[in-house]
């Protein structure tokens, strides 16, 4: 879908992106990742040309994107920031209207779409249609944001650091719902964050950077278990496979089981949570229920799993 | 936008602002500057009159000084291309080269000429000194923060050759000649009005501000009065002020005797004063209420009295704002001090009013710049201050 | 106007502010010839024979030369303003800055005085020195308008593909309104009171009165024209503050 073509962007005798080769595949979350100022940023914009690199391309569908106009090439790509950029002269229809406006979409048609995106990000549309960005809280804000970015239904939506400003509740929730979303919609999606939680939550596939080159890229399972760097492994952290346990369900690892007896737990509930009950309730199984029905049991060794995966590699490596 | 990803970029942090960065807009600034001064140069410099009140003769510059003008206007830009440290010298230079040619041209133009013949400046100079000081406030952006003075260094070469008479055949030093003494009388005049309106104004507004701010209604009031008469025309407030004075001392003959009257400095110190009060009472009032509730809990609860707190936090908090408003008083009073000749207060203001009765240019510049300078210099005169107090309260600016 | 928090809160937005027609209604009723001599006359201020040209006369040319020069600071006004604040013109912006903090500073009769060798005595150097003092609040107001809109707005239009006049009309232009507005509110207010020193260099309006009734010490004449463009002045301020908020 977008490709990067040794792209580079230098200051002067400095790069803040160096000779980057990415492929991001049709339909699929991935996720920037990387320390401030690893050139993930940089990166970004260059893909919509917000800055415009010194060498290297970028093709969208093949294309080289330097034949677009910028603004042609924008306002086919959904935009999403950290500090949401909402425009607070307009109510909450008009700014997700901003890019059909653009584009000369009919009103009438915009208006229907503007509802269905309110229904879509979780907020009701007679509630909210006429709201000032002003009267809307962080998290409901960054809902407008992603449904203003979904208007024109571009095929790429590109999202820098979207939940980095909100606070951990509102963040947890609406990572929640763009999962749902991204879900349905199949985006091709890009997405800066220096979230390691969030990159293995969200994403597909991770492109980890430092200093403006590309340190690993794959699956989350890929850096986690197989890191390939000293940098890789320091970043994600010693409790990295905890980390990734934080982005699965619980009901993901159950299997069918007697449940009785056994503390439950919701199936919803994220696995490393499930972990840290198993260990306060000093249990090695728990069991599993959706919706208020058993589905089955979650034992110790089935979120070993990942962690003996890590342990077999570790072992390989070394030998 | 995550800045700091861009990491070396620089351009990014107004902080650090790239030399090539500010170039670009600097050498914008040098051009403007140039037009008017491209354009003065094949304008006419000095207007010739027999004398100071006939029609006259625009005398051009000679072809030699106008090349020489058209190459100070090109010097800055091509300074700031090929040696950009040394630009505030070649606009230095041109400010200084407009004030020596105005001194030739006039004193060359008097040559011959009977005694009361004038020699004015005309549209060239006035546009080439307009050029040359753009040029010279751009020339000071691209100077770092401590040797920006150096873009002042023409106002000391300009004060010399006034001062060695260089100017002495421009009309306006002619005028300044014949007036001399009285003319520093009047400035003298204007001076002490203003100190006297702004010390009376203080010493009322600063204690009436502080019994204000303590009271939510009068507070109210006080802001609300402030904004209303800053609506009203000075010159109508002058003669608003002035009527009731007036009325008294017809009422009563023996006030006017002890000089209360609709004439003269009483009723123009009288309204002025009032005047200056509006603006010291009002910031006073916001300065007092801005300070931070938080910050006189902190100190009540660290045990401090109520004097305490007023000296030592609400005090040093509420000064600079407190400052802009004496500042925008003592800028307010210049200009209506020049008004205040009208009512015989004397004062700048004075040759004004006889320049435009007589139709005489010369005698307006006279009140008119230097009133125009007083204002400058007050004003940054306070400012200095102001910012000399914040640092010294921990604030800065 | 940090001050404006203090001041009593103003009427509802859904009421019609009938205040606000106040000031033009005493204006009005002062203009009706005799009516104002009638007010002045037991005061014993002086001698007020019939005007010429009449009151409502001089009250329009007042008007219309505030009005005027309100047209062109507009005009001139806000083009200055958007042009300074593009980007990379941060000189540029210094330096109207600059210009605009002068023109606060020199005293206005200084700059009124100092258009007459240029342009001679009448309206032209009045009209002149009230669209120089006019353009002060409108450009400082621009300015600061236009600075203080959200850089993440703009970045999130940018990213929208909006080209740099869309992101002007549609964002930066309709965020800096109100501080704008403010500013021509100051702007035309303040000229109201500038036009009267006008008169002084022959431009007319209401300052004869006053003038006049300084110079021959006729107190009852001053009264008159200051009474007439005080009212001038609250008027326009209460018409004014329907379309923008006082800054």
């Amino acid at each position: 879908m977008i490709e990067l073509q040794g792209l580079e962007k230098r200051y002067g005798n400095s790069f803040a992106v160096r000779d980057l080769n990415l492929e991001f595949a049709e339909g699929e979350l991935t996720a920037l990742l990387g320390p401030s100022g690893c050139g993930k940023t940089t990166t970004l914009r260059m893909i919509n040309r917000l800055i415009e690199p010194t060498g290297g391309r970028v093709l969208l569908r093949g294309q080289d994107t330097q034949t677009l106009k910028p603004e042609t090439l924008r306002r086919g790509i959904g935009y999403v920031i950290q500090q949401i950029g909402l425009f607070p002269h307009l109510n909450v229809a008009q700014n997700v209207a901003t890019v059909p406006d653009l584009l000369g979409r009919p009103a009438r048609e915009t208006e229907r779409r503007v509802d269905e995106l309110l229904d879509l990000v979780g907020l009701s549309p007679a509630e909210y249609r006429h709201k000032k960005p002003a009267e809307l809280s962080g998290g409901q804000a960054q809902r407008v944001g992603v449904a203003r970015a979904l208007a024109a239904d571009p095929p790429v939506l590109l999202m820098d650091e979207p939940f980095g400003a909100l606070d951990p509740l509102a963040r947890d929730k609406l990572q929640d719902a763009f999962r749902d979303i991204q879900r349905r919609l199949k985006k091709t999606v890009i997405m800066v964050t220096h979230d390691i939680d969030e990159a293995l939550r969200l994403a597909d596939r991770i492109a980890l950077m430092n200093a403006g080159e590309l340190a690993q890229f794959g699956t989350p399972d890929d850096l986690i278990h197989r890191p390939a760097s000293d940098f890789v492994r320091q970043f994600l952290g010693e409790d990295a496979a905890l980390r990734q346990l934080a982005g699965r369900r619980a009901g993901d690892f159950a299997h069918p089981s007697d449940p009785s007896g056994l503390p439950t737990v919701e199936a919803d509930l994220n696995a490393r949570s499930a972990l840290g009950i198993m260990l306060r309730e000093g249990s090695d199984a728990l069991a599993v229920t959706e919706a208020g029905r058993p589905i089955g049991v979650l034992r110790w060794s089935d979120l070993q799993t990942s962690a003996a995966q890590i342990e077999t590699v570790m072992r390989d490596k070394t030998t | 936008m995550n800045i700091s990803d861009s990491e070396g970029a620089g351009g990014n942090r107004p902080s650090a602002p790239l030399l090539s960065a500010v170039r670009a807009d600097v050498l914008s600034v040098l051009g403007l500057a140039a037009l008017p001064m491209l354009a003065g140069a094949f304008l006419p410099w000095v207007l010739l009159r027999p004398n100071r009140l006939a029609p006259g003769d625009y005398l051009r510059l000679p072809p030699a000084w106008a090349v020489l003008m058209v190459v100070l206007a090109l010097l800055p830009l091509l300074a700031a291309r090929l040696l950009p440290r040394l630009t505030w010298l070649a606009a230095g230079l041109a400010v200084v080269a407009v004030f020596w040619v105005l001194g030739l041209q006039t004193r060359s133009a008097l040559l011959g000429q009977a005694e009361f013949a004038r020699a004015s400046a005309a549209a060239g100079l006035w546009l080439s000194g307009l050029g040359a000081l753009i040029a010279a406030y751009g020339a000071g952006l691209l100077l770092p923060g401590r040797s920006r003075a150096l873009a002042w260094a023409w106002v000391p070469a300009v004060l010399g050759l006034l001062l060695a008479g260089h100017l002495s055949g421009w009309s306006v030093l002619v005028e300044a000649r014949n007036e001399g003494p009285r003319w520093v009388q009047e400035l003298g005049q204007h001076l002490r009005l203003v100190g006297t309106a702004l010390g009376l104004s203080t010493l009322i507004g600063v204690p009436l501000a502080v019994w204000a701010a303590g009271r939510e209604r009068v507070a109210g009031a006080v802001l609300g009065l402030a904004n209303a008469v800053q609506t009203l025309p000075s010159l109508a407030l002058l003669g608003l002020l002035i009527a009731p004075l007036s009325a008294l001392s017809t009422a009563f003959p023996a006030l006017r005797a002890a000089g209360i009257s609709g004439i003269g400095v009483a009723p123009a110190l009288t309204a002025m004063t009032l005047y200056a009060l509006l603006p010291i009472l009002r910031n006073g009032v916001v300065a007092l209420r801005g300070v931070p509730a938080g910050t006189v809990d902190a100190a009540r609860g660290m045990g401090m009295t109520g004097r305490q707190i007023f000296w030592r936090v609400q005090v040093p908090l509420a000064l600079p704002v407190w400052l802009t408003g004496i500042r925008q008083a003592a800028v307010l009073l210049v200009g209506v001090a020049s008004v205040a000749a009208l009512i015989g207060a004397g004062g700048l203001g004075t040759y004004i009013f006889k320049g435009l009765q007589s139709a005489a240019a010369d005698l307006i510049l006279l009140g008119a710049v230097p009133a125009a300078l007083l204002a400058i210099g007050v004003d940054a005169a306070l400012r200095g201050l102001e910012v000399w107090l914040g640092r010294r309260f921990g604030r800065v600016g | 106007m940090t001050a404006g928090s203090l001041t009593v809160a103003r009427s509802g937005r859904q009421r019609w502010p009938w205040g606000v027609l106040l000031w033009p209604l005493l204006l009005l009723i002062c203009l009706i010839p005799g009516v104002l001599p009638r007010l002045l006359t037991p005061l014993h201020l002086g001698e007020l024979t019939p005007f010429d040209p009449p009151l409502w006369r001089l009250t329009l040319t007042h008007l219309g030369l505030v009005a005027l020069s309100t047209g062109i600071v507009l005009a001139l006004g806000v083009p200055l303003a958007v042009a300074v604040t593009r980007p990379k013109r941060e000189a540029l912006r210094q330096l109207a800055e600059t210009l605009v903090g002068l023109g606060q500073t020199v005293p206005t009769f200084a700059i009124l005085a100092l258009a007459v060798p240029a342009l001679g005595f009448g309206w032209q150097p009045t009209l002149l020195g009230l669209i120089v003092y006019g353009l002060v609040p409108v450009v400082s107001n621009g300015i600061a308008g236009l600075m203080a809109v959200d850089a993440s707005a703009l970045d999130a239009a940018r990213g929208m593909g909006m080209t740099g006049r869309q992101r002007l009309v549609r964002v930066e232009l309709p965020l800096a309104l109100p501080v704008l507005l403010a500013g021509v509110r100051t702007s035309t207010v303040y000229n109201v009171g500038t036009a009267t020193v006008g008169a002084a260099l022959g431009a007319g309006g209401l300052g004869e009165p006053i003038i006049n009734g300084l110079s021959q010490q006729n107190t009852a004449l001053v009264l008159v024209g200051a009474v007439l463009s005080a009212l001038l002045a609250l008027s326009l301020d209460a018409v004014l503050s329907l379309f923008a908020p006082r800054e």
